[in-house]
């Protein structure tokens, strides 16, 4: 733990680690009351946030909702915020508890998000394969399709990980958890995607693993 | 990353071996490898999602985020600052009520009530304000970076009621 603890403290990467000077002056000027030095950690923060809560949600629109919120939020406790630890961690955890909160609230409701889910992933190459993943968006409408299947928590852990390519240490700081755990959500979430995708895209399989 | 090390790097990946930079090549070589795509996405389907290139992001709405961020901020400190003394000043109206009913009814009960004076309505009287009479508004919060002013009018007519004003053009709650 004290091993994960100091890769978050030593850092390197935008999103997570040892704030930068410039962060951590902005996010003490926050605390004293500055709205302009908030303005320009939201400003530099959102767009990040922005993505990875709208992966989880599967929902451009409320994700922004999500952001906006988890940066109010984050104003509010601010006096909870140690200066010393990355701003960005502190409130994509924010971000990440209210957009597993809003999974679970709404899955009664089974709404489908694939209509307001406008982030698009460009597959780049010098010769696109003939399958259906040649096309563009694909890997979006894939990811909008399979990752619903999964947990909250395996969804929340995966998208950090696997598609915004953070550091174990730093999703576990996000998520409240330990690395170890991280390394479960991924596993199992690896194992459920894999029979979803090979159940609704069976064109990504050999041909001698496709089932007729 | 060559083609025959990403595959090579495959199981290394999956099993969270690659150390930072490793991992940052594989993923580079994912993305922009159509063929060796096609071979890790057969082997391990989850693969496909990592590869993907993220969307730039749109500074408009990050703008837009952020500016409807600090109106939030701002119709907050205000509900704030608006809230404890409007229940403070209540309390301060309820505790003057309390005084002036309990100091009547001691007055009329007094022995001296009798052979008094009719100085207690005059006092009553002169506490009133006069007809017509409207108490200047008094600055209630100023907010210097954002210039904006509240003003609080505690008319004798609304003793509940504290009307505001937000001297800001920009802003709108």
């Amino acid at each position: 733990m004290l091993k994960e603890t100091l890769s978050i403290v030593t850092g390197k990467t935008d999103n997570g680690g040892t704030p930068s000077k410039d962060e951590r002056h902005l996010a003490i000027e926050a605390r004293g009351g500055d709205e302009q030095a908030f303005a320009a950690l939201v400003k530099r923060h959102s767009g990040g946030l922005h993505r990875a809560v709208a992966r989880i949600l599967n929902d451009d629109a409320e994700a922004w909702d999500v952001v906006q919120m988890a940066f109010l939020k984050a104003w509010q406790q601010l006096d909870r915020y140690d200066p010393r630890w990355s701003f960005a961690t502190w409130v994509y955890r924010i971000g990440t508890n209210v957009a597993i909160d809003l999974i679970r609230s709404r899955k009664s409701r089974e709404r489908t998000h694939q209509a307001g889910f406008e982030h698009r992933l460009r597959l780049v190459g010098e010769s696109q394969p003939t399958s259906l993943a040649a096309e563009e968006g694909e890997v979006s409408s894939v990811i909008g399709q399979v990752l619903p299947v999964l947990s909250p928590q395996q969804r929340a852990a995966f998208v950090l990980r696997e598609i915004e390519d953070m550091d174990t240490a730093e999703v576990a700081e996000i998520l409240g958890c330990t690395a170890t755990t991280v390394r479960n959500h991924i596993f199992q979430a690896r194992k459920t995607l894999r029979q979803e995708i090979e159940k609704r895209y069976p064109e990504y399989l050999p041909a001698s693993r496709r089932k007729e | 990353m060559n083609c025959q090390r990403f595959m090579l790097s495959i199981d290394d990946y999956l099993e969270e071996r690659l150390d930072r930079d490793d991992r940052q090549a594989f993923r580079g070589h994912l993305q922009t490898c159509a063929q060796c795509r096609a071979k890790a996405t057969a082997l391990e389907p989850s693969l496909l999602l990592a590869a993907g290139v993220p969307s730039e992001i749109d500074d408009r709405a990050v703008s837009e985020c952020a500016e409807t961020v600090t109106a939030l901020i701002r119709q907050e400190r205000l509900r704030r600052r608006l809230a404890p003394r409007s229940r403070r000043w209540v309390a301060a109206v309820a505790a003057m009520c309390v005084i002036a009913l309990g100091g009547g009814l001691l007055w009329r009960t007094a022995p001296w009530a009798v052979e008094a004076p009719p100085a207690a309505a005059t006092v009553a009287d002169s506490q009133e304000p006069a007809e017509g009479f409207v108490p200047p508004p008094r600055v209630e919060i100023q907010m210097p970076q954002s210039e904006v002013r509240v003003y609080q009018f505690a008319g004798s007519e609304s003793e509940t009621t504290a009307v505001y004003f937000v001297v800001n053009e920009e802003m709108e709650l």
